[in-house]
This record gives structure tokens, sequence and C-alpha cells, in this order.
């Protein structure tokens, strides 16, 4: 029984071994695995809705219609569409602006910047991608220098188009800021060729950056957070960043923050650079506080105080011009020729001019006068501060800026703007002189008169006063006059 | 020296040291028997070596799934050089590594490229080896937003997403979902391994091995017998034999399916030929602006 047993064992021993060789031969424990393999909570995740604004309001009193002219540029290449812009136009035309469009291929703008520059509130320049001229860039400093407003937008989107990203070499990239820059740079303003991101706190991407930070402007009125959807970054050096980012908000360029603007105001407030123009566009508008900002945007431009200026002929009218003649004396045939190429000029330039038999209370008058006393042309005189000889006991033309005159041979040019319209007054001694001074408006928008702001004075005949002219009291240089 | 006639007892032991001998030989062969149907272990190997698409999906979980099916199998190296591809077919493939995972290890070697999609399995792994200069990481979603909503003369539908599904915002908004389900996986695949914050991961960037390494995006730099190695040494195995499980898996040789672009030349961009949601990276290609 016991060798039996042993047998068994042997037996047994012998089975075994070759099993649990080869198993140990192979096999030195089993594997654990993890208690769980953790899968991302997929179900679970959420991005949320943009924060919608508050519906913008309109402004308390709507104007009356086309009391501001904002000019659109679409004359370098820009990567826009108008349409873009509707909610900025729109919000602009509920402020009584009317909206133009400088196209260099209408016939209309063979006027070109500068002459477009005459008399509109405000530029607005979108994604250009074509250079501007010196004197473009010289027009549009000075137009800001007197007031009018400049808003220059980029965006990044706009910069490189999906050629590039599908490997083929896109001439334009970085275009649209060096083209900005060349009109903004003499304003102290510039853009950088970067693009905003904000890793840790977004509008639903990366490059939808919130901005919460804002310096004191009227462009900054009533915001709480403005949400930009890939903006490029804006620099001055002695203007002011409007809305500035926060310490997640960094530059594509460097991958670092803080203090990044994506709108600023040059020094004198003139012109407003802005990184993002998507922001303008449903839905986006809708988002946070933008509609506010473009109601601000609407509201900056048309408050330029733009003065009215004799140099910016014939664009000094926005609407039809209605003739007032003044004095008594009546038209000779010269005259009705010299107000034909008047009208042909005005024309020219998509204005007007009208004969009514009654002078209207408002609107857009040329005036036609005499160096003689006369109670309607008064009133047209009075806001231009004017004095005539005949009020004068020395018999001298008063004239702002120019001081006392002999009036022989004088022609005076003056306007005004109110509430009302634009008021374009020609004086003359008599209405030979006055057809000079008409011919002299229609040849060459007095470009052969002596021109300073609102007022302007052409010799129209012979005479001592402008021909002496050491004997008149000017209150500004000549060169300096005639530099402007 | 004369023989000695046997004794009767000496004639009787003969046998039975035979049926001794035989009783222990029979035990012994039977244990080398059984012995023999122990299967010697496999560390299986599937490649990637294109970007993740319907076909090479399929392919890769029909090799999973052969791998989790086969006992012998007993741990698999994931041998990666792929750029991503489409979301679809990544979370496709991690998914089913994941169900793999609960049986047996599995290992990645970054061979070549395991950007965006592909670094998305990877993560998706227990252990995670690269070359010291493999392109790691691109955590982050690529896509073409779809056109603005229009009506057609021709072309009728009965909603206005129809035609193209979403709005663009709605597209930008998926894809950050997306983009939160690629960081989670990274974060429990790396958990306290990884040394980097969503700040500096989801930036998108590509790191080389080492520097992948540093940031603990991937757990060591070594080459595909290293990846064995380890993956035996998890799943406790000796004597292994390594195989390639494409062929066993039923597969046949490798074939090509269009998923990028081409030139006009015919030369391959890396670009795919449509539009959608994808997990690639982008490399550089001539001509394209820095």
């Amino acid at each position: 029984m016991k060798r039996g047993a042993i047998l068994i064992l042997v037996g047994m021993g012998l089975l075994l071994i070759p099993i649990v060789g080869r198993a140990l031969w192979f096999y030195r424990g089993s594997y654990q695995p993890p208690d769980e393999i953790a899968l991302p909570a997929f179900s679970e995740i959420t991005i949320p809705q943009p924060p919608v604004g508050e519906a913008r309001s309109l402004p308390d009193e709507r104007p009356a219609p086309i009391s501001s002219v904002v000019l659109v540029d679409a004359a370098h290449s820009n990567r826009f569409d108008i349409s873009e812009l509707e909610t900025l136009t729109r919000a602009l035309s509920a402020r009584g602006a009317a909206v133009q469009v400088l196209d260099s291929n209408a016939e209309f703008d063979e006027l070109g910047l500068e002459g477009r520059l005459k008399f509109v509130n405000a530029f607005v320049v979108v994604a250009p991608f074509e250079s501007f001229t010196a004197s473009e860039v010289e027009s549009v400093r000075r137009f800001v220098e007197r007031d009018g407003r400049l808003l220059v937008i980029l965006d990044p989107t706009r910069s490189s188009s999906d050629a590039e990203l599908f490997g083929f070499n896109d001439d334009a990239k970085g275009g649209d800021v060096a083209a900005a820059n060349q009109l903004l740079e003499p304003l102290d303003l510039a853009f950088s060729n970067d693009y905003l991101y904000d890793l840790v706190e977004n509008e639903g991407n990366f490059r939808n950056v919130f901005f919460e930070i804002f310096n004191e402007s009227p462009l900054t009125k009533d915001l709480a957070t403005l949400t930009m959807y890939a903006a490029r970054s804006v620099y001055t050096e002695a203007g002011t960043p409007l809305v500035l980012g926060g310490e997640t908000v960094f530059s594509s360029t460097t991958d670092t923050g803080g203090g990044l603007s994506v709108a600023a105001l040059s020094p004198n407030e003139g012109a407003l650079a802005l990184g993002d123009l998507t922001f303008l566009q449903p839905p986006y508008d809708n988002v946070t506080d933008n509609r506010q900002f473009i109601d601000n945007l609407a509201d900056y431009l048309i408050a330029g105080d733009r003065e009215v200026a004799l140099e910016d002929l014939p664009f000094v009218f926005t609407g039809p011009v209605a003739l007032v003649q003044s004095g008594d004396f009546s038209l000779q045939a010269e005259t009705l020729s010299a107000l034909q190429a008047v009208k042909g000029t005005l024309r020219a330039a998509g204005i007007m001019l009208i004969f009514p038999e009654e002078p209207a209370p408002d609107g857009d008058r040329l005036v036609l006068g005499l160096f003689e006393p006369d109670p309607d042309l008064e009133d047209y005189l009075a806001p231009l501060e004017i004095t005539l000889p005949s009020d004068d006991p020395d018999g001298l033309l008063h004239v702002p800026g120019f001081g006392a005159l002999n009036p022989a041979g004088i022609g005076v040019v003056g306007v005004v703007r109110d509430e009302g319209g634009t008021t374009l007054v020609l004086l003359a001694e008599d209405e030979e002189r006055l057809v000079s001074l008409l011919e002299s408006m229609s040849s060459d928008l007095l470009e052969g008169c002596l021109v300073q702001g609102a007022y302007g004075l052409c010799k129209v005949g012979e005479g001592e006063g402008f021909g002496a002219a050491d004997e008149l009291e000017f209150d500004l240089d000549f060169e300096e006059a005639f530099s402007d | 020296m004369s023989e000695l006639p046997e004794t009767p007892s000496e004639a009787n032991g003969r046998p039975r040291r035979r049926s001794f001998l035989l009783l222990l030989l029979i035990p012994l062969m039977l244990g080398i028997a059984i012995a023999a149907m122990i299967p010697r272990p496999v560390v299986g190997l599937i490649y990637l070596r294109d970007a993740i698409q319907a076909f090479s999906s399929a392919e890769m979980i029909a090799q999973i799934q052969y791998a989790r099916d086969q006992p012998e199998i007993r741990a698999v190296v994931l041998v990666i050089d792929s750029p991503g591809g489409t979301v679809i077919d990544t979370e496709a493939v991690y998914l089913e590594l994941a169900k793999l995972r609960e049986q047996k290890p599995v290992v990645t070697m970054a061979q070549g490229v395991a950007a965006s999609g592909a670094y998305y399995l990877s993560v998706g792994t227990d252990y995670i080896f690269a070359g010291p200069s493999s392109p790691i990481g691109n955590v982050g979603v690529l896509s073409q937003l779809p056109p603005a909503p229009g009506v057609f003369e021709d072309t009728v539908s009965t909603g206005p997403y129809k035609l193209f599904g979403s709005a663009r915002d709605a597209q930008l908004r998926r894809m950050e979902a997306i983009k939160q389900a690629f960081y989670q996986a990274v974060s429990l695949g790396r958990g306290d391994a990884l040394r980097i914050g969503p700040e500096t991961l989801l930036r998108g960037e590509i790191w080389l091995g080492g520097e992948a390494m540093r940031l603990g995006l991937v757990d060591e730099l070594g080459s595909v017998s290293q990846a064995i190695q380890h993956a035996a040494e998890m799943a406790q195995i000796a004597n292994y034999k390594v195989e390639n499980l494409r062929e066993p898996a039923g597969l046949s040789s490798e074939l090509f399916f269009p998923f990028f672009m081409e030139t006009e030349e015919g030369a391959l961009t890396p670009y795919p030929r449509q539009s959608g949601l994808y997990l690639l990276w982008v490399p550089p290609s001539e001509g394209a602006a820095p």
C-alpha cells in the first residue's frame, strides 16, 4: 500500500514536471490589469453657449436724415464685403449718417481719396491689401487733424487664405498690417501682425477672446465684457489703449500676454484702430456687450466736430443746394452762364443745384450777394461775422482771419454750417465781379483764391485791395495760408 | 567468469522493472504532451503607419479584437508613425484599445510621428515609448467650417442645416467639445506623469521625443524591442515570440487608401481630401508661408 502511494506520487510528479516546467519557462506570473480603464466622459462634455448681450438701444431722438457722411474704403483691395459692416452701417443710419463707398472702379471716384475726404465726417478702412500712396496718407492725416474720424479695422482671418495653409504662397500675408500701418503710424497707432488668443477662458474657441479691461472713453461707455473673434493687437505710444486683454490673453507672435489691446485711440482721439471685424457680424454682434460697442463706434464716427472749410468744396454740401439771390440785382446772361458752370461742377460731385422760388428755411444754400446793405443778406452774414463796407465807418470790408480790406476788386467767399445745413456765401462789389467769383468757383474750386478755413478772398477785377497785399491787415501769413 | 543461471526471483524481477519504468514513463509522456499544449506566449505587434481613417482604423480594430480573443497573445505593442486622422476613427480605435487593456497590457512605441489622433491612441495604452526625435503631441482638433446656410436653385432641403449639418458657430463649439474629450483622455492616460497643464498642452504644439518625455507626454525613450520587452514584463512572460498581428488577424497585405490630397503632379500633400473634423497634424509643407 505504501509502495503504491509512492508510485502514484512519483507518477504525478513526472506528469507535472514538464507542465510546470513549460509553464514557468513562459509565464512568470499573471497580468493584473488596472482596476478601471478610465475613459473621457464623452457624454458629459458640454461647451457653454455664448453669453448674449442686451438688445441695443437706438438713439432717443432720430436725427434729421443725412446729417453726416461716413466714407468706407473699397479702393485698396479691401478683403471684405460692405454687407459685413451692416450692423455698423445700420447704427450709423439710425443716427442720420449716410454711408458712401470709395470705389476705385467707379467713375464717381475720379476725385480719389483726397477729393472724397473733403467732406465726410468719418473714413472707415477695413482690411486693405493695397498700399496707400504718400498723398493719400497725408490726406488722411490732415483729415484726422481737422477733426475727421478714422476707423481702421483689420482681422487676422482676412490676412491668410486657405491657399496659404494648403501650401501655396500667399503674397498677401501680413499685407493688411503693412497697408493699415501706413495710415496709422503718423497717428501713433500700429497693428501687430499677430492674433490674440486665450487658452484659459474663451468664448468657445481659443481665438475667441473676452475683454474686460477698458480705459475710459465714450467708446467704452456701458461696456462690461467684449468678445472678439480672432483679433489683432494694436499698439500706441501716446494714445489710449481702449480695450485690453487680461493676463491669459496672449499674442501669437510672442505667446505671452498681459496688457494687449485690441482697440486703441490716437492721441487726438481722431483715429481708432480696431483688430477684429467678425464681432460686427451676426450672431457675434449679439454676444456680451458687442452691440453696445457697435453703437459706441457709430456715435464715435459721427461725433467728429468737423469744421467746415472752403478747401473741402464741393463736399461742403451734403444734399441739394438751393440758390439764394440776395440784394437788388437782376441776373444777367453772364451770371446765368456762370451759374450753369457751377451747377456742372456740383453735379460732377453728385450734388444738385436747384433754383427755388422761395428760399427754404433749412437745407444747403448758395447765397449770392453784393457789398450793399441788404436785410436778407444780414441773416446769412451774421454767423459768418463778415462786415460789409457799407456797415463800416471807413468803408472797409472785414473778413474774420483777414482783417480789414479795401473791397475794390475783391470777391469774398464764406461758408458756415449749422443744424439746418451748409450756407456758402459769395460776395462781390457788383454783378460783373460776382460772375468772376462764380467762374473761379466752377473752374478750379477757388484754387486761385486765398483760402483760410471757412473764408476765401479772390481777385475778381481791378482794384487796390487785393492787388496791394501789403496794404492789407492779414492775420495770417500768405505762405502759410497757401501751404494749406 | 562463467554465467550463473538466473534464480527464479531474478527472472520475475525484470518484467517488474520494465513495468515500473513504464509506469514512470507514462505520466512523464502525458505531462510532456500536456505541457506541449501550453502555448508559447506572444507579444503582438500592431502597426499604424498611415493616417487614421476608415480603412486603417478598421484594420487596427480587427487586430485589436484578434489580440483580445487569442489567449497566447499576452501583450500588444502599438507601433505608431501617424499624424492622426479623423475624429470618429480615432475614437473608435481608442475605445477598442481600452477594451483590450482590460485583459492585456498595451504598450505604444512612437517610432515616427505620434501626433494628434495618433497621440490620442498612445495615451489610451499602458506605457509610451518614443524615439528621441519622434514628433509627439499636437493635442487639438482641426476642421473646416461649413459654408453659411443658404438656399440654392436646384438643391432643396428640409431644414436650414440639412445640407451642411450645422451652423459655422456650432461647428466651432463642437470642435471645442472634442478638444475637451481629447484633453480628458490625455489627463486620464498620463495621470500624475503629465507635467504640463492644459494651457500648455492645448496649444497644439509638437514636441520631440526627449522634450515630450521631460514634459510627461511619454514614459521612456527607446526602440521597438524595448517596447516589446516592456510589454512582456508587464504581462509577466518570458521566452515569448513576437508576431505581427496583421496576417493572423486575416488582413491582406497593406493597402493604400487615398486620404491626403494630391498635387496636380501627383505628389501627396499633408492635407486631407475631404473636409471634416480631424485630430490631425498638418506639418509645414514646401511652398507654405512660414
